[in-house]
């Protein structure tokens, strides 16, 4: 069953499709957390082995300023507050953030644009979920991020396992 | 401009070209009468009620909460109020959604290469919209719609590996229409613009679909770097990305010529995917 999730909703099913400014979080072993075309966006997907939750955000911007009016419409469009958001719903699933393994996935930028801060959302958005991550005490575990990529994550919730590819490419196992 | 081009093409991509479904006649009409030629409002509506779709379309467009509260009636009222520019975008989008299929070569499926176009379009309104002084003409929005047409001709009528040109692109470090240059001696750019000439756009759109890839430019044009920019902003919203990723060409001082911050940036970002999201849940409920 292939499900789309609304901001802040757990769902059963096997197979979960988080666009952008969405997330999912998951207790169920037979789910897939698929999200696709990551290219400046970021995925944070955690893991939680010890209750067996996997959770992943797919967000857009850094800052939840940038529009507030969005920002309360869909939170997890951006990293701060997709981020508090992806966090306190797998907390309602019986997660610790101290036993929390997270990976970060996508932050690609535009070949030539690197350097020019007015348009590199991708480097942006990077630096803004490492930020909040380690002012929360999160430590990132692994990462495929940079380059000029695009990106699809799988994270499977059996054992929170991240696959990510580019086009039919494999990536990264994280 | 693209004549001496065109003659350097392979015949099958010039057949393509010439062989693509013509525009519909309103399209011309509705270019013509933006030139400023003897057209009347009156016969493109005429010519508009042939097309019960498209006039269903426009209607519901002209009876948004967007626009007025007295209900448009027929396709002449939903004309005067929307604008002759709508009309043609919403013209050309049909029509491209018509011919679209997927472009294997560039890693884009049935989906891909229309809705990268769409989010563009999408795009250079909301530029426009947050940047009013620029003037950037409202073809801009059609120019953003079509800039990658190119990608179609050449993945229906060239054998084009596309992993043999990330690869090459990765190898030397180049841009995926750089590696496209030098592995098939064309791109999609210069394809794009001459499909735009064949259907007798403007010289400043096939301009804009020439040259949106450009790090540097020695154009001056707000509606080729509208395109530009529409291009990003539709690539950072997920729209397309296929094969070429972000490894393609812009120039680096697009933002400074349309007077662009970080924060507006942002903000047609979010216009855009918004305004996507809702265009691709739409086109999904129809029956």
């Amino acid at each position: 069953m292939s499900t789309t999730i609304d901001p802040a909703g757990t769902c059963r099913g096997s197979r979960l499709v988080v666009g952008i400014g969405e997330l999912a979080v998951s207790q169920s072993p037979d789910d897939m957390i698929i999200t696709h075309a990551l290219g400046s966006c970021i995925a944070v997907c955690v893991w939680d082995p010890q209750v067996r939750v996997a959770g992943l955000l797919h967000f857009l911007l850094p800052e939840a300023k940038l529009n507030m009016d969005r920002a309360k419409r869909q939170p997890a469009t951006f990293a701060d507050s997709g981020i508090a958001l992806l966090f306190q719903t797998a907390y309602k699933q019986g997660v610790d953030k101290s036993r929390c393994i997270v990976r970060l996935v996508g932050g690609a930028e535009v070949a030539g644009l690197q350097g020019v801060a007015a348009l590199n959302v991708g480097k942006r958005n990077l630096l803004a979920a490492r930020q909040i991550l380690w002012q929360n005490g999160v430590m990132v575990s692994g990462e495929s991020t940079g380059g000029t990529i695009p990106r699809t994550v799988n994270l499977r919730a059996s054992d929170g396992v991240v696959d990510v590819r580019t086009g039919r490419d494999m990536v990264a196992t994280l | 401009m693209l004549s001496s081009i065109k003659g350097a093409l392979p015949a099958d991509i010039v057949r393509g070209i010439t062989d693509l479904a013509p525009l519909p006649a309103t399209a011309h009409r509705l270019m013509a009468l933006l030139r400023g030629d003897d057209e009347s409002l009156t016969s493109i509506a005429k010519l508009l009620e042939s097309d019960q779709g498209l006039v269903a379309s426009l209607l519901r467009r002209a009876n948004s909460a967007r626009y007025m509260s007295n209900p448009a009636r027929n396709a002449l009222d939903a004309v005067m109020r929307v604008g002759t520019v709508s009309v043609l975008d919403m013209v050309v989008q049909e029509h491209l959604r018509s011919l679209i299929t997927a472009a294997p070569t560039y890693g884009l499926d049935e989906n891909d290469l229309w809705q990268h176009g769409a989010a563009a379009q999408l795009a250079a309104r909301a530029l426009r919209t947050e940047r009013p002084l620029l003037q950037i003409p409202a073809t801009a929005d059609t120019a953003a719609l079509l800039h990658d047409i190119g990608k179609l001709i050449i993945s229906r009528y060239l054998k084009v590996d596309a992993r043999e040109v990330t690869a090459y692109a990765a190898q030397h470090e180049v841009t995926w229409s750089e590696a496209e240059r030098r592995l098939i001696g064309f791109d999609h750019t210069i394809i794009g613009a001459v499909v735009a000439e064949h259907w007798n756009f403007p010289a400043d759109v096939a301009l804009a679909i020439r040259h949106h890839h450009d790090a540097e430019t020695t154009h001056d044009s707000r509606l080729l770097d509208a395109v530009m920019l529409a291009n990003l902003v539709a690539k950072m919203v997920g729209a397309g990305l296929g094969e070429e990723g972000l490894n393609f060409g812009v120039s680096a001082s697009v933002h400074e010529r349309l007077s662009l911050d970080f924060s507006v940036f942002a903000k047609i970002c979010l216009t855009t995917q918004e305004a996507m999201r809702d265009l691709v849940a739409g086109s999904q409920a129809k029956p």
